[in-house]
């Protein structure tokens, strides 16, 4: 276990050095900063003291030498169009981006682990097929359309729920669903899948024969083993869901996240902001990647950390 | 007369279209152990499902008849609902099954399982229910057993398993335990270890025993009185040992015949020659996993010096357990692994340095057999493509003439023209294997390593099969390298047998030889364990069973 973190750690630096790297000259090479700062018309004197004032005289290797030593000061620069420090900027963003994606992860597990488990156990019922059919609309439903569709619907014609803002429970129930019915569609039909494997096995058999009912059968023998299957899709969906998720639906709905402030930094070549905000992305993608393997050896016994497949 | 403790009459079980049971009547006495035995899709297996209503589960259905228990009418067990089936499994009636791998769950521990099976009425304590598991093992003779409570199936041996499967099923004192092919997933000195124990159980506890099985030779060993039976219907009933003087019907002779036993003799051996294969001081080395980084680098030495050699058309029966290392010596003489020492040499030239495709003669000249042929053939693949790939990749036919190709190869393993567009769910266990010993013949191989060929199969499958090898050997003049743990079967093929125990070859002579003096006490075990086809011998049991 001890290796297995050691090893995680060190990869993890080195995949955050890499990205560092990657996107300091990628952003560079995509256009001048300062003539979106400046604008139009500004005098060459007043152009070269803005470009002094944000360390962008100096040649690009420079430039990346000191914001690598910057980094281990904690130093990511200040954000080129809102004139502060970015961790500052992130910081106000975070907390709305988190409550939203955490509300969508939540509500995917909640949903739909019950209802694939319930699809496979009862396959053959009518309800278990119409929730197959849901789950099928729902995959083929772009989240973008769900939540424009909602936002009509709920605000528009009824005006039941507010369509902008996060300033109550209220606000969330939109944005949380639009974001989540891509996953729990997808994940319903995961769920349902590992489950049908693990009703063939023997042990449930074995099971049945020391006279436990169908659901302590379901319950202590095949939502674990379902897991297992389950839990690195569910990985990947909050790899997805943290590194491009929320930007579609922060837009929509004007919620102030991490999203919309990545796609208007890439639009007014904000470097500081955009650098440090795809940096905090790899380390969180990192980060819950780690988490699933160590949740994969808590639920598989069978999986050793860090053993070396022969 | 007392009422027979379960009675069957008159009963019917589908699948679907397929009727699996038609019209079977028996009845099981008090402390009684009846064998039912008959070959795969005979509906033994069934039956087992029927009488603890598991085979709704299976996909079955009871379409007619009753099962009572107690000859009581109240007890009919057709007629209750799954509510009070439940009340009834694992209490009155409980059942081992075949497959000790997979019948325990891979992510809850020993004792989370066993916990189940023991607490179900009584609440009691953590510690008492504790105390009460470590007793149920110790009966089953599983060693430490306070430790396996913690471990998982995986941590445990096939063997240890079968015996915390018994002990689940007699946790609550069942009037009858259904044994269904409880043994046949285990090697024979395994085997011989569970036959033992379950006698002796039920000597202590006075239950019944339905035991389920296609192996005569395992009938005699256990069983009081016998029902035979065949796609579904009972063709014989007799006690064990009116059976076997007396066997009415030619089918359950048939099922004798094929039950492997000793001293049915092995063949001829051909002319001596220059051996085919020839192995010196093989050693083959997995490194294993170590606890830290700062461990000593560990290894297991798999095949530990190991030299052989097989001449031509003659057959090297290579015995051992599971874990042995039988299988990891099969590997490294085909190149599938890397070794660590000594030589191999094909007809005189040496290819245990050989790589890439300069492999390629090699691979061609040795060809495999391996030991399930479910997973051997690949699904998507009808079988004149299976049986011909090996050719088309060594270059020895092309695309156009894989079919007359395959014409020819299936005659060869007596599988008509019919068979050519199937697909391997198409064909039975027996015709399986019979469709990769025809892939192994397609390049016209120099030497066959067969891995466990027939162990899957039913034993009279089995002997189909082995005897289709040995006609194949003297026509082709094949070398064989016939893997097993079962003594019994290799006598039948070999011409000379080698003993193998923990990575080294421990005994090896004539089949007849070693089978009549064996030298080695492993060896001795491995004979002991054989099942005797005749009705339990009222001879004291062999030293090893009866230390049990």
């Amino acid at each position: 276990m001890l290796r297995f973190l050691i090893m995680r750690i060190v990869k993890m630096a080195i995949t955050l050095f890499v990205v560092v790297t990657v996107v300091f000259f990628a952003t560079r090479l995509s256009g001048n900063a300062i003539d979106f700062i400046a604008g139009e018309g500004l005098d060459a004197q007043s152009r070269s003291e803005l470009i002094a004032y944000y360390g962008l005289r100096e040649d690009v290797f420079t430039q990346y030498w000191r914001y690598l030593r910057g980094m281990t000061e904690g130093e990511f620069g200040l954000s080129f169009t809102e004139r502060r420090p970015v961790t500052q900027v992130f910081w106000e963003r975070i907390g709305p981006t988190l409550q939203l994606i955490g509300g969508a992860i939540l509500m995917t597990l909640v949903v739909a682990i019950p209802a694939g488990v319930f699809a496979a156990v009862r396959r053959r019922s009518t309800s278990a097929q119409s929730v197959m059919t849901l789950a099928f609309l729902g995959y083929a439903t772009p989240n973008f359309v769900l939540a424009t569709l909602m936002l009509l619907v709920f605000s528009y014609w009824l005006q039941i729920l507010p369509s902008a803002g996060n300033s109550t429970w209220a606000h969330y129930l939109m944005p949380v669903t639009a974001l989540s019915l891509t996953y729990i569609a997808a994940l319903i039909r995961y769920t349902r899948n590992a489950t049908l494997d693990v009703l063939g096995q023997d042990y449930l058999r074995t099971a049945r024969a020391k006279g436990m009912s169908e659901r302590e059968v379901i319950v202590r023998h095949v939502l674990r083993n379902t897991l297992i299957t389950v839990l690195s899709v569910f990985g990947l969906m909050v790899t997805a869901l943290v590194s491009s998720g929320a930007v579609v639906i922060e837009s929509i709905f004007s919620w102030r996240g991490i999203g919309d402030l990545l796609v208007r930094a890439a639009i007014r070549r904000d470097y500081p902001v955009l650098q440090f905000g795809v940096l905090a992305v790899a380390a969180a993608v990192v980060v819950i990647n780690t988490l699933i393997d160590i949740a994969y050896a808590l639920v598989d016994p069978r999986v050793r950390l860090g053993a070396r497949v022969s | 007369m007392k009422a027979p403790l379960l009675d069957v009459s008159n009963l019917h079980i589908c699948f679907g279209e397929h009727q699996a049971v038609k019209g079977l009547d028996f009845t099981l006495h008090r402390h009684e152990t009846l064998a039912l035995v008959g070959e795969s899709g005979s509906g033994k297996s069934a039956t087992a499902l029927a009488i603890l209503r598991l085979i709704e589960h299976e996909g079955g259905s009871i379409t007619q008849g009753r099962i009572r228990l107690f000859g009581d009418e109240t007890h009919d067990l057709t007629a209750l609902t799954d509510k009070q089936m439940q009340a009834i499994r694992g209490r009155l009636v409980s059942m081992v099954f075949q497959e000790p791998m997979t019948a325990l769950n891979p992510v809850m521990t020993i004792g989370q399982q066993l916990f189940e099976a023991l607490g179900k009425e009584q609440a009691i304590t953590h510690r008492a229910l504790q105390r009460l598991a470590i007793e149920s093992l110790e009966r089953v003779k599983v060693p430490h057993a306070a430790q396996r409570l913690r471990q998982y199936p995986h941590e445990l041996s096939g063997g240890q398993r079968q015996r915390v499967l018994i002990a689940m099923a007699l946790a609550a004192k069942p009037s009858l335990l259904i044994a269904d092919e409880p043994s046949t997933a285990l090697d024979v000195t395994t085997q011989a270890e569970i036959l033992a124990l379950l006698r002796q159980l039920q000597e202590e506890t006075g239950m019944s025993v339905l035991f389920i099985t296609h192996d005569m030779g395992v009938v005699a060993e256990i069983a009081d009185r016998v029902v035979v039976l065949k796609d579904g219907h009972k063709i014989e009933e007799a006690s064990v040992s009116a059976l076997f003087d007396t066997p009415r019907e030619p089918y359950t002779r048939l099922l004798m015949e094929a039950a492997p036993r000793l001293g049915a003799g092995s063949p001829v051996p051909p002319k001596e020659s220059a051996p085919v294969l020839d192995v010196s001081d093989l050693v083959t080395i997995f490194p294993s996993r170590r606890p830290h980084p700062f461990a000593p680098r560990q290894e297991v030495r798999a095949v530990d010096g190991v030299s052989l050699h097989i001449g031509h058309a003659e057959t090297l029966g290579l015995v051992g357990e599971s874990g042995c290392g039988k299988s990891s010596l099969a590997r490294s003489i085909l190149r599938l692994t890397p070794i660590h020492a000594g030589a191999i040499r094909l007809d005189g030239r040496d290819v245990s340095l050989l790589k890439g495709r300069h492999l390629l003669p090699m691979r061609r000249a040795v060809q495999m057999i391996f030991q399930d042929p479910f997973a051997a053939l690949n699904p998507r693949l009808p079988a004149w493509n299976l049986v011909t790939e090996p050719a088309l990749i060594h270059g020895l036919v092309k695309e156009r003439e894989r079919r007359d190709l395959a014409v020819t190869l299936l005659e060869e393993v007596a599988l008509g023209s019919e068979h050519h567009e199937r697909y391997p769910h198409q064909f039975s266990g027996g015709q399986r294997q019979r469709l990769c010993i025809a892939r192994a013949l397609s390049v016209r191989p120099r030497l066959i390593i067969a891995d466990e060929p027939v162990s899957a199969l039913d034993v009279s499958i089995a002997k189909q099969v082995t005897e289709l090898l040995q006609e194949l050997q003297q026509r082709l003049g094949l070398s064989l390298l016939f893997i097993t743990h079962d003594v019994a079967v290799v006598e039948r093929v070999s011409h000379r047998l080698a003993v193998m125990l923990g990575g080294r070859i421990v005994e090896t002579g004539s089949t007849s030889q070693v089978l009549a003096s064996p030298q080695h006490d492993y060896t001795r075990q491995l004979i002991e364990a054989v099942p005797h086809v005749e009705p339990r011998r009222q001879a004291p049991r062999s030293p090893m069973l009866s230390a049990l």
